[in-house]
């Protein structure tokens, strides 16, 4: 039981530099937090550089399920001061946060972008000289910090020797005594530090059985358990995860996993499996999204199965490749010459990532037409928790596509060219048009197989609209509008194509207001359905571009400032 | 009726008069029939140019897909799917210009399917333009100034990316044509066949057919050694003509 006025949940920060072991650090906490029976969610955001610069790892623990990190940090570990600047947009330090650095610092907290107004304590340690002196090796201060912060909090020993243990057996015996005898000493350094307010950690009363996953592993786990058998890819981050995963698994199940020489030869290589009745998919981000519409045309024209998979970062061009955004949808859905309907799904949160994987092998087949399936940096690579039940394990013999033909009795000629029933070129108008129709007609049948993401009130005064990773948040402010006293109602369209418009448009008359929420530049779900929909006359477009995940406060914000919900009361009486 | 129709369907092909194309259609139903191969055990992958349409005349499974991705999605199929015979058929621009790339790629990972590139110098379904295998010099029918670009030697190329099987057909040699798909089809890697297949509408007129003719010489009747690569490189470096025949077998 957590004691009287705990808080009901802990946000933690870790930033470093690249090669640091941030994200290790981040990765043992979050592990034997989820041991111990509660809830995790772990950001993963990096700079620009992909390999090297910055690196930051963002916890936020809860007796409940998360689904998105906190606002504001209550606790945060710092590798290096000068790495706190460069998170400035991410990282929101609350006033009396805990913070633990090092005392070798060449930055001033304050130089690094530390609020003045932070008043909690400051704790700094000699982390370079402890990890030589025990670990043996300066990149042991990661595992310096982890056992001050243990000692201090009481981070649940059980769970986290078993967590290190099982972390340490890729080590030899000796990094790995290094390695504890550096987090012995990061411990003992802060033992006698009785002074401030600390805060206690919430503890699971009756702990389930939790277990912690990205949504490129969860994506990557559902795609095998859903019958592929074939992925090719290129790296990009932050999609490589998926291909490294396939490449891990696919070779003992009689799979085939290509890193391919570019993103166009990696969509014909899954392409061409696909043709020989093979569930096969690839993914990619936005930049490789670009080069493969060609052939996503294509699997349209010939009538084929295709999985794609777009794990969205900030665009346009390079952009920046490490950090979240979705600014993907126009692309998904028109991304491509000519009328080339496509079925586009987008994955809510971290488990839907699995849930509509599966979806699009099901409806590739099923409809013989392109699957789009956006998923999100934020999504991709962070870390949520799961029941350990959630994570699909099937290894079945695949399936294959259905009416898998080449290679049978009845000869199959596939064309790009507009063509008859038999393959045969044609080029007069009117079969263009009755074959505009079929296309669409594929692709229609996966109408309202994936519904939305319905919450909170049906008929409401506020009405929340949102897609892919907004989810979270949206959600935690139709809570808050619930709380101030609002009827709310939200919904998530994970089926972007086709629209079930019929459904969208019954839960949007039923609103008063709406708010569609999503994160890019240019409102792109906001435009797409005021083409396709009646949305009610009061209706707004909370938007702004990706590069860091949102904040509950940026919703209440606007939320506040439009009317929609009245604001907080500053002290209750 | 000859065998070969056993493979060929009854469509008219698109093609000019006098393309080399025709050639390649019937060397290729003869090679395939010839090798006791059931047409539906063999699948047809092209990209898109005049030669591009010729799985759509035969009784093989067939892809015409888009330009220059003949060989990954030959590749992709391939793999899926071992025991169907994959053959590429695509002209000179669609795998030494546009699909370039997945030239080198297809070689290094080796998959056993064939590449028969049907190399007209030129590219015939715009009507005209350079191709990457026109030599520097010509005047095309489009463009206001001969070729600047030197040329891609298809064979060069091949041999110095390591390609196990690399050998040269032209059309109009019916039966050499055959003998060299059929070791193409047979070979247990990645081969690779070019053809020189004339277009002469739009590079040459009929006096090409007399031309290659001439300047053709086979290199097996010339002594050549095909499991020798040093010899390969040396001929290439010095030709006493176009070479016709196995340059390289490893």
């Amino acid at each position: 039981m957590s004691s009287p006025g705990s808080p009901p949940e802990l946000s933690i920060g870790i930033v470093g530099s690249g090669g640091d072991g941030v994200v290790l650090l981040g990765e043992l906490l979050a592990q034997s937090a989820v041991a111990a029976g509660l809830y995790c969610y772990m950001d993963k955001v990096f700079g620009p550089q992909i390999r090297g610069g910055e690196s930051s790892a963002i916890l936020r623990i809860s007796r409940e399920e998360v689904l998105r990190s906190a606002d504001e940090l209550d606790v945060l570990l710092v590798l290096q001061w000068a790495d706190l600047a460069r998170f400035s947009d991410v990282l929101s330090i609350a006033g009396n946060a805990l913070i633990i650095c090092s005392s070798e610092d060449e930055t001033s907290p304050a130089d690094a972008g530390l609020p003045a107004g932070h008043h909690g304590p400051v704790l700094s340690l000699p982390l370079k000289q402890l990890a030589l002196e025990h670990g043996r090796s300066k990149q042991a201060r990661n595992m310096v910090l982890l056992g001050a912060l243990s000692g201090l909090l009481d981070w649940y020993p059980e769970q986290l020797s078993a967590v290190l243990e099982r972390r340490m057996q890729r080590y030899d015996e000796r990094s790995r005594e290094n390695n504890l005898a550096a987090v012995a000493a990061g411990r003992d350094a802060l033992a006698g530090w009785q002074e401030g307010p600390l805060p206690v950690l919430p503890t699971a009363d009756a702990a389930p059985e939790l277990v912690l996953a990205s949504g490129n592993e969860l994506l990557a786990r559902a795609a095998l358990a859903s019958g592929c058998r074939f992925m090719a890819g290129y790296p990009i981050t932050p999609a490589s995860e998926i291909l490294e995963y396939m490449n891990r698994r696919l070779p003992a199940l009689g799979g085939t996993c290509i890193q391919a020489e570019d993103e166009i030869a990696a969509a014909c290589l899954t392409l061409g499996a696909g043709l020989g009745g093979v569930r096969s998919m690839s993914a990619t981000s936005g930049p490789g999204m670009t080069l493969k519409s060609e052939t996503i045309a294509l699997a349209g024209m010939a009538g084929l199965p295709l999985v794609v998979v777009d794990v969205q970062r900030c665009g346009p061009s390079t952009g920046i490749p490490t950090r979240t955004e979705q600014a993907d949808l126009n692309l998904a859905l028109h991304g491509a010459h000519g009328d080339s309907p496509r079925i586009v799904l987008a994955a809510a949160h971290q488990a839907d990532c699995a849930e509509l994987a599966t979806q699009a092998f099901e409806l590739a087949g099923r409809c013989h037409a392109p699957v789009i399936l956006l998923s999100e940096q934020q999504l991709a690579q962070g870390l949520a928790t799961l029941p350990a039940g959630g994570i699909p394990d099937n290894t079945e013999p695949s399936p294959g596509w259905p009416e898998r033909s080449i290679g049978s009795a009845v000869q199959v000629q596939l064309t790009g060219l507009e063509h008859d029933d038999k393959g045969r070129p044609l080029s007069d108008a009117a079969s263009h048009e009755a074959n505009a129709l079929l296309r669409q007609a594929r692709v229609d049948k996966a109408l309202g197989s994936v519904p939305a993401l319905q919450h909170g009130a049906l008929e409401a005064e506020l009405g929340l609209l949102c897609w892919g990773g907004s989810y979270s948040v949206s959600r935690e402010a139709l809570a808050l509008a619930a709380a101030r006293g609002v009827t709310a109602g939200m919904l998530c369209i994970r089926m972007l194509s086709p629209l079930d418009g019929d459904a969208v448009q019954a839960w949007l008359d039923r609103q008063q207001s709406l708010v569609i929420v999503e994160m890019n530049h240019s409102g792109q779900l906001h435009d797409y359905l005021r083409s396709r929909l009646d949305l009610p006359e009061i209706t707004m477009s909370l938007r702004r571009s990706g590069g860091r995940p949102w904040r509950l406060a940026e919703l209440e914000e606007f939320l506040v400032s439009h009317g929609l919900i009245p604001q907080a009361l500053e002290a209750r009486s | 009726m000859s065998t070969a129709s056993l493979f060929r369907n009854a469509t008219e092909p698109v093609w000019c008069d006098g393309c080399g194309d025709f050639h390649v259609l019937d060397g290729l139903c003869t090679a395939i029939t010839g090798l006791g191969r059931d047409p539906r055990e063999v699948v047809l992958i092209s990209g898109i140019g005049c030669s591009s349409r010729l799985p759509g005349y035969t009784n093989a499974h067939g892809f015409n897909s888009i330009h220059g991705r003949a060989l990954p999605i030959a590749t992709g199929l391939k793999l899926a799917r071992p025991e169907l015979d994959v053959i590429v058929t695509a002209g000179d621009g669609d795998i030494f210009s546009i699909g370039a790339a997945h030239l080198m790629h297809s070689v290094r990972r080796n998959p056993p399917i064939t590449l028969f590139v049907m190399d007209n110098g030129v590219y015939g379904l715009t009507k005209g333009q350079q191709s990457p295998t026109t030599p520097a010099g010509t005047q095309m029918r489009t463009a206001a100034q001969p070729v600047q670009e030197s040329s891609v030697n298809p064979l060069s190329l091949m041999l110095s990316l390591g390609c196990g099987f690399i050998a040269q057909a032209y059309s109009a040699d019916q039966a050499r044509l055959v003998e060299l798909m059929q070791q193409a089809i047979e070979y247990p890697g990645f081969s690779f066949l070019n053809i020189l297949s004339p277009c002469p509408v739009f590079r040459g007129g009929m006096g090409i057919y007399k031309e290659l003719r001439r300047s053709t010489t086979d290199l097996q009747q010339d002594g050549h050694d095909p499991q020798d690569p040093r010899a390969a490189a040396t001929l290439l470096a010095d030709p006493a003509g176009i070479p016709v025949g196995v340059l390289y077998r490893r």
